[in-house]
């Protein structure tokens, strides 16, 4: 009952970005990030115990463009994105797929009308991304560093708009 | 939403803790004060009041100040029952887990609709022309396609695909003739008997036309499995499918004309190997091939397959290769004796053919290129092969049929305009020719990314490659067509 409830809360996205850039502010405060951490640096993250020690931009690529379906394990991959039009998913999706926001519109829906599996699912704040992939096995999303804690794992980082492992 | 309020809640207590924070040093360094602050030093340099005033307007000021702190002391001790809720709730959201199951997607329902308005020109004597296509300008209701998607666990999907339409009201059956045959239309139409109107009102029913519908077993990158009535996975066009996934609205001769089935019932492994930046998929499928009727009527099934490798950068390039190899079979069945009843089967069509085709996709900035080839060859037995367009007397012949088309679109800076032109050519015998050949122009305004105005300009004319005297070639007809699409 509680993670429907969660689930629901998590796709409503009737959160809004000046809540989200508060929240990380609030978050930023309280010294959660990394000491080796930029402000302008994106971090993508997966569970800890997952084996994937760095992703390259073409794997990241083929994770959140829905074509590479599951990890070299053999479990299904979870990626989740960041709600659209926020400033830190725009800047991910220009570095990870090279494309602006309504070009990412209109590759999803080339995508849902050729039949190809869904976009990832979206969590509404950097926090929750955080908390979603250190409790999910086969989670991998993406927050500014500010947000990144250690109960996840670093897998790549966009800097300056360009993926870096 | 109550969670959400509260996280937002519980951040702006702590932006502002901050704010105050920063505040009070910043004060005792000597930067410029509230105006609580700057009212008492105005009158520390004015003129001295006397005593007597000087009580009266203290006594005041001291009344109105005591009233402030009790407001505001009510206000902290509000804030902090509020900053206690808050922070009991974070504890309890912290102490949530999530598993996978927390987002599986059980159904989604998508689509896309087009409608418009066209005008086809033909060449008065072309046999198509004849055939009850109407020679004024049309609206037209193009598509109105929905997706179930159905994923209940995260290996398996089932991913349906319906077309609503308002067929087969409308369709010409018959032409009048000479001989007392009557021109025909076919009517779906009822009395809506369910009206509160009473029997009066009238309707016309319609009918759903089954794109696909298959489910999905989706074990591994470079293994999934496909079964059921899928769109057979070839070249660009036929995956694309749609109108606000396709480029042009005109679709080339091989679509048209079927030279690869477009659709299939069986089973397909699919998958992708990926090095490096290359994604190499493929797919292998078996099927009862072309469908006469909802069953395979031989034991000949269709084998076929497509090999595929894509990259995005430095540009977005696709190329691939499909094949198939299968019998074309339908029969007819005829009573043969009642008494004991007996039936024969009879075979009407019977060819053995196999299809090869190639296609690269190639995005340079804003420029898209779209090419395909096609081929098909036929080998019918004696007195087994279908007619051409039902005319009478004639026969699908054997060998070898070819098309392909080359498209060119480029993204305008300005307006969402895409202008593009569009080349087909084909070697696809029928009554009028030996092939046709197609030159169109167009233009897509995207309007946003999810609506779309097309229009298209069209000549398709007869062609025959060495003379063969039919008196058609150079014929045809000319196409003008518009269409506003919608993704939703």
């Amino acid at each position: 009952m509680a993670n429907r409830e969660t689930e629901r809360w998590l796709v409503s996205g009737g959160v809004t970005r000046r809540r989200c850039l508060g929240m990380g502010a609030s978050v930023a405060l309280l010294g959660v990030s990394p000491a080796w951490a930029t402000s302008d640096e994106i971090l993508v993250f997966v569970h800890p115990s997952n084996v994937v020690r760095d992703l390259e931009a073409s794997e990241l690529e083929q994770i959140f463009a829905s074509q590479r379906l599951h990890w070299a394990s053999g479990r299904r991959i979870l990626p989740f994105n960041l709600p659209p039009h926020s400033v830190d998913r725009e800047r991910f999706d220009r570095a990870v797929l090279g494309l602006a926001p309504d070009e990412v519109a209109r590759f999803w829906i080339d995508r849902r009308i050729r039949g190809g599996s869904p976009p990832p699912r979206q969590v509404p704040t950097p926090e929750l991304a955080v908390r979603v992939v250190a409790s999910v096995p086969e989670a991998i999303a993406y927050a500014p560093a500010s947000f990144v804690s250690e109960d996840v794992r670093a897998v790549a980082r966009i800097v300056d708009g360009r993926v870096r492992s | 939403m109550s969670r959400s309020w509260i996280m937002w809640g519980s951040a702006w207590a702590l932006a502002l803790s901050a704010t105050s924070a920063r505040a009070q040093p910043a004060t005792s360094e000597g930067a410029a004060p509230d105006e609580s602050t700057v009212a008492p030093s105005r009158n520390e340099e004015g003129p001295n009041p006397k005593p007597a005033e000087l009580d009266t307007a203290s006594g005041q000021r001291l009344k109105k100040q005591a009233a402030s702190l009790q407001r505001l002391e009510r206000e902290v001790a509000k804030q902090a029952a509020a900053l206690a809720a808050l922070q009991a709730s974070a504890d309890s959201a912290a102490a949530e887990t999530f598993d996978s199951s927390s987002f599986a997607e059980a159904f989604r329902l998508y689509g896309f609709t087009d409608m418009g308005f066209q005008k086809i020109w033909w060449a008065s004597d072309v046999v198509p022309a004849q055939l009850g296509a109407t020679r004024a300008s049309t609206f037209v209701l193009g598509n109105l396609n929905l997706y179930f998607d159905a994923a209940p666990l995260p290996e398996w999907r089932a991913l349906t695909e319906v077309r609503l339409t308002t067929y087969p009201d409308g369709n010409p059956i018959s032409l009048a003739d000479p001989f007392g045959g009557r021109y025909a239309r076919a009517s779906s139409e009822v009395t809506d008997q369910n009206s509160a109107g009473g029997p009066w009102n009238r309707v016309k029913t319609g009918a759903i036309v089954l794109e696909r519908a298959h489910i999905d077993w989706l074990g591994f990158n470079w293994l999934s499995v496909r079964t059921g009535l899928w769109l057979t996975p070839y070249g660009i066009w036929n995956v694309d499918h749609g109108s606000p996934t396709l480029i042009a609205l005109m679709p080339p001769q091989f679509i048209l004309q079927e030279i690869f089935p477009e659709r299939q019932l069986g089973v397909q492994a699919f998958g992708a190997v990926y090095a490096g930046a290359w994604q190499f998929g493929y797919a292998a499928y078996v099927s009862n091939g072309r469908l006469h009727g909802q069953q395979d009527w031989s034991e000949g099934k269709m084998l076929g397959g497509r090999l595929q490798a894509q990259v995005t950068t430095p540009y977005p390039l696709t190329v691939g290769v499909s094949g198939f190899s299968g019998k074309d079979t339908d029969v007819e069945r005829r009573i043969t004796g009642f008494s004991p009843f007996a039936t024969e089967e009879l075979t009407t069509i019977s060819a053995d053919e196999w299809g090869l085709a190639g296609d690269v996709s190639l995005d340079v900035g804003d420029l898209r290129l779209r090419s395909e080839f096609v081929l098909n060859s036929k080998d019918y037995q004696n007195g087994k092969r279908p007619l051409v367009w039902n005319v009478p007397g004639t026969g699908d012949p054997d060998g070898l049929r070819w098309s392909t088309y080359a498209l060119a679109a480029y993204r305008l800076p300005w307006l969402g305009l895409e202008p593009y032109v569009f080349l087909d050519l084909s070697a696809i015998a029928s009554p009028e020719g030996q092939g046709v050949s197609g030159t169109s122009a167009g233009l897509n305004v995207h309007l946003s990314s999810s609506a779309t105005f097309k229009a298209q300009y069209s000549q398709a004319r007869f062609v025959d490659f060495v003379d063969r005297g039919h008196s058609h070639a150079g014929s045809g007809n000319r196409l003008l067509s518009t269409r506003l699409v919608l993704a939703f």
